[in-house]
């Protein structure tokens, strides 16, 4: 791979990693995992870069994420809807901002991995519900649905939240 | 909860986690020659329908690479199963008409009157509509198409919807709503479902406990399929009777079936999801509608670009006598408006004809229910 074609990847990868990352983590809720879901993702773009360069490897990137995330999901058999999230420290809450993401992370463990995906795609990413169905290889029904189903079940989990930001429109 | 609020919680908790850099590791992991991930991708394509290698080649590079001229599906028949590949959507409007009973073109946007006011007896299909042009919208109206192509509204708003099983709720009527003879309707609510008689304009409600009530068919012999229990119109009780799965073609390696299964004799179509894994991300899992029992067949169905149709686009609608099957092809992008087709492959003769065009205007078609088609 020519010396160029290295620094115009890396220069990418750095300029996007961040965002890449952080879906990750909001798909997965656990760190090294997000760790380890964007750097594959990263050499699946690597390995295709003379093709990809001038396409979209971000979109490529956020695909391979979400395949590896549903992988994992399947792998951890965890389709289904966890009853209770596990129990939390909550040592060292002492600010508003440091307890609503707790009460969030709470809110998002309560969320089927589907759910908790679209959620993720259309409203961090921005993604529409076409491409969000493009993503996650599901219909647009089920994504409809889905959006619908992970709020209606953050605004029932997370009263406390709801009450925090203010309530609004569903 | 607002979207901006969503947006604004779901931004603040990511930004929350500091990310290590990747690049330099990343392109140092990548060093494997790309030749030898092709020859990985071709191998997993290729074992996603287990025949000949060369068959299967020539299937693969032509799903993939099928030309806007020719004139019919590409065909490959074999012992095990015979396989063929679905005009890609841009030719969908000029195939063939194939007459199956239903109006050649419905525009379900049209005013319908209320059909308790106009009684229609049976209807030729069943459309579930959502009732508003907001994108997230579950509830649905229903829209009969009489046997004279005229359209009916049927209220179920007041019915409690039904939970899916993986949370939220189900619009009342699914693929499989509409009996076989097109006289009742079987729809969802919540603990238990419901029939609407088009004959005799009576609700009839069922209470059913331990079966899912999302999906409730109907069985040849005039009662409710409901999960692995079955309900008697007469005596409304439920009792277990457990359905059996297709049995795929042995040469087929599906990862998941979608949308109803139709039985027909000794036949039974369903779409389905072919495994192909590992695979390139930007490449969807091969879909098929898949003919399975006597004569098994499969009709692959094209994915360019991956942006034409939707993954679970093409559910199967039933059978037109016992050797043509009829299947929806559901269109996009949502925001030129969505258009449903209705094809009618036939299995033996390798053809697929355009049945009919189905168009929600600014709405959603959400579910399309029918009958028994016609030979």
């Amino acid at each position: 791979m020519a010396a160029d074609e290295r620094a115009a990847f890396t220069a990418w990868a750095r300029a996007h990693q961040v965002r890449l990352f952080r879906t990750a983590y909001l798909l997965c809720g656990d760190r090294g995992a997000a760790e380890d879901l964007t750097q594959e993702a990263l050499i699946a773009v690597a390995r295709r870069w003379p093709r990809l360069a001038d396409q979209d490897p971000y979109g490529y990137a956020r695909r391979t994420v979400v395949n590896a995330t549903v992988s994992r999901w399947r792998r951890l058999r965890r389709e289904v809807l966890l009853a209770e999230p596990p129990d939390r420290a909550a040592d060292g809450l002492t600010d508003a901002l440091t307890l609503q993401r707790v009460m969030l992370r709470d809110a998002l463990a309560r969320l089927t991995p589907k759910q908790r995906a679209v959620l993720v795609l259309r409203f961090y990413d921005d993604l529409s519900e076409a491409q969000t169905a493009a993503v996650l290889h599901v219909s647009l029904g089920t994504v409809k649905s889905q959006t619908n189903a992970a709020l209606h079940r953050l605004r029932d989990s997370a009263p406390d939240l709801a009450d925090l930001i203010g309530r609004s429109n569903p | 909860m607002s979207d901006s609020r969503i947006r604004e919680l779901l931004t603040d908790f990511a930004d929350s986690a500091e990310a290590p850099d990747f690049a330099e590791r990343a392109w140092s992991a990548a060093g494997r020659p790309r030749a030898r991930l092709l020859a990985v991708t071709a191998g997993a394509l290729a074992a996603a329908i287990a025949v000949a290698a060369t068959v299967i080649a020539t299937v693969v590079a032509e799903r993939h690479h099928h030309r806007a001229g020719d004139r019919s599906p590409a065909t490959h028949g074999r012992a095990e199963v015979n396989v063929q590949i679905a005009p890609p959507v841009e030719r969908e409007p000029a195939l063939p008409h194939r007459d199956i009973g239903l109006p050649a073109v419905i525009h379900l946007d049209r005013h319908a009157a209320d059909v308790t006011s106009y009684p229609i007896g049976r209807a030729i299909a069943a459309f579930g509509v959502s009732t508003s042009t907001a994108r997230t919208s579950t509830q649905v109206t229903v829209v009969l198409i009489a046997r004279d192509g005229t359209q009916h509204t049927l209220d179920v708003s007041k019915l409690r919807q039904a939970r899916a099983a993986g949370g939220g709720t189900v619009p009342p009527l699914g693929a499989t709503s509409l009996a076989p003879d097109g006289t009742k309707l079987v729809l969802a609510e919540r603990g238990g479902v419901v029939t609407y008689s088009l004959v005799t304009e009576r609700w009839t409600h069922f209470r059913v406990v331990g079966y899912p009530t999302d999906e409730p068919a109907w069985n040849r012999d005039g009662s409710i399929q409901v999960g692995n229990g079955r309900i008697d119109p007469g005596t409304k009780r439920v009792t277990n009777s457990p359905v059996s799965a297709p049995r795929w073609p042995s040469a087929l390696d599906v990862e998941r079936p979608w949308g109803p299964a139709r039985s027909i004799a000794d036949r039974t179509a369903q779409e389905a999801l072919l495994r192909s894994s590992p695979r390139p991300v930007d490449d969807p899992a091969p879909e098929a509608v898949v003919v399975s029992g006597r004569d098994p067949a499969v009709l692959l169905i094209p994915h360019v670009g991956g942006q034409e149709r939707y993954i679970g686009c093409c559910a199967v609608a039933g059978w037109s006598g016992t050797g043509t099957v009829i299947y929806e092809s559901r269109l996009g992008p949502e925001s030129t408006g969505q258009v449903t087709r209705l094809l009618a492959w036939d299995v033996a003769r390798h053809g697929v004809a355009l049945a009919a065009t189905v168009t929600a205007g600014p709405r959603t078609l959400i579910t399309g229910s029918y009958p028994r088609f016609p030979s």
